[in-house]
């Protein structure tokens, strides 16, 4: 339990939360305008 | 799925060139959220394709035309950014063939073969939806603006077998661009280009 209280505030932090939420958007930036043959494993 | 590589490519790439994580956690990137809005319209878009033949006026061209209103207002409101003008150019070059053609990226029935979608045309008539993509397949002769389709394929044995076009091309080295900026190596790239 002690364990997994120090890897929450050693990872989720608001830096990490922040960086989830770049690396989201610029993703969710990059498919919205790219229409690539396919949005899935298959493509 | 080509576009998430590029995107994981470049993280993985900055990393390895010294960059930070945690300066790209702290990218000045505005309107990240409209472009999770932007993209959870498409979902609807790409997962639920609708019958043949419906038209630039349908429910479905509607979404997508909402989408990329949004994703051209992120990309103006980040436009001091580098990279996001690559981005903005692969936009326009996406766009502006999906509106000639129906609201719809062309793609021909023999790049999907060579990359083995064809399974995923939903039909066998000209003007099908292709499963999973904003794509209809139109044949070479009958697409408006055919360079700015998806014309590049990158065939098996590459891992990840897929065909493109060229503002997926723009987006991907916008991105890429972005990413070693957000990462901390942009002004490196600069003064590279200075020296040189």
């Amino acid at each position: 339990m002690t364990n997994a209280k120090l890897f929450a505030i050693k990872y989720f932090n608001s830096t990490t939360l922040r960086l989830i939420y770049i690396l989201l958007a610029l993703l969710a930036l990059a498919l919205a305008g790219g229409a690539p043959d396919g949005y899935s494993g298959s493509g | 799925m080509i576009l998430i590589a590029a995107v994981l490519c470049a993280v993985l790439i900055g990393l390895l060139r010294g960059g930070s994580l945690q300066r790209l956690a702290h990218l000045p990137l505005r309107w990240g959220w409209v472009a999770l809005i932007a993209f959870g319209l498409q979902i609807y878009l790409i997962y639920f394709p609708e019958p043949v033949g419906t038209g630039i006026l349908s429910l479905h061209v509607g979404v997508l035309i909402c989408s990329y209103a949004l994703v051209f207002g992120v990309v103006w409101q980040n436009r001091a950014l580098p990279g996001i003008w690559l981005i903005g150019i692969g936009f326009l070059s996406n766009f502006a063939v999906m509106m000639l053609n129906g609201g719809y990226m062309p793609i021909t029935a023999d790049a999907l073969a060579q990359v083995g979608h064809s399974r995923n045309i939903l039909s066998p008539e000209i003007g099908a939806r292709v499963r999973a993509t904003k794509d209809i397949v139109l044949p070479r002769d009958q697409t408006i603006a055919w360079w700015l389709s998806d014309i590049f394929v990158l065939p098996p044995p590459f891992p990840i077998p897929s065909v493109f076009s060229v503002g997926d091309v723009f987006i991907a080295l916008g991105a890429f661009w972005l990413i070693q900026h957000g990462m901390g190596l942009g002004n490196r790239i600069t003064r590279a280009v200075r020296r040189d």
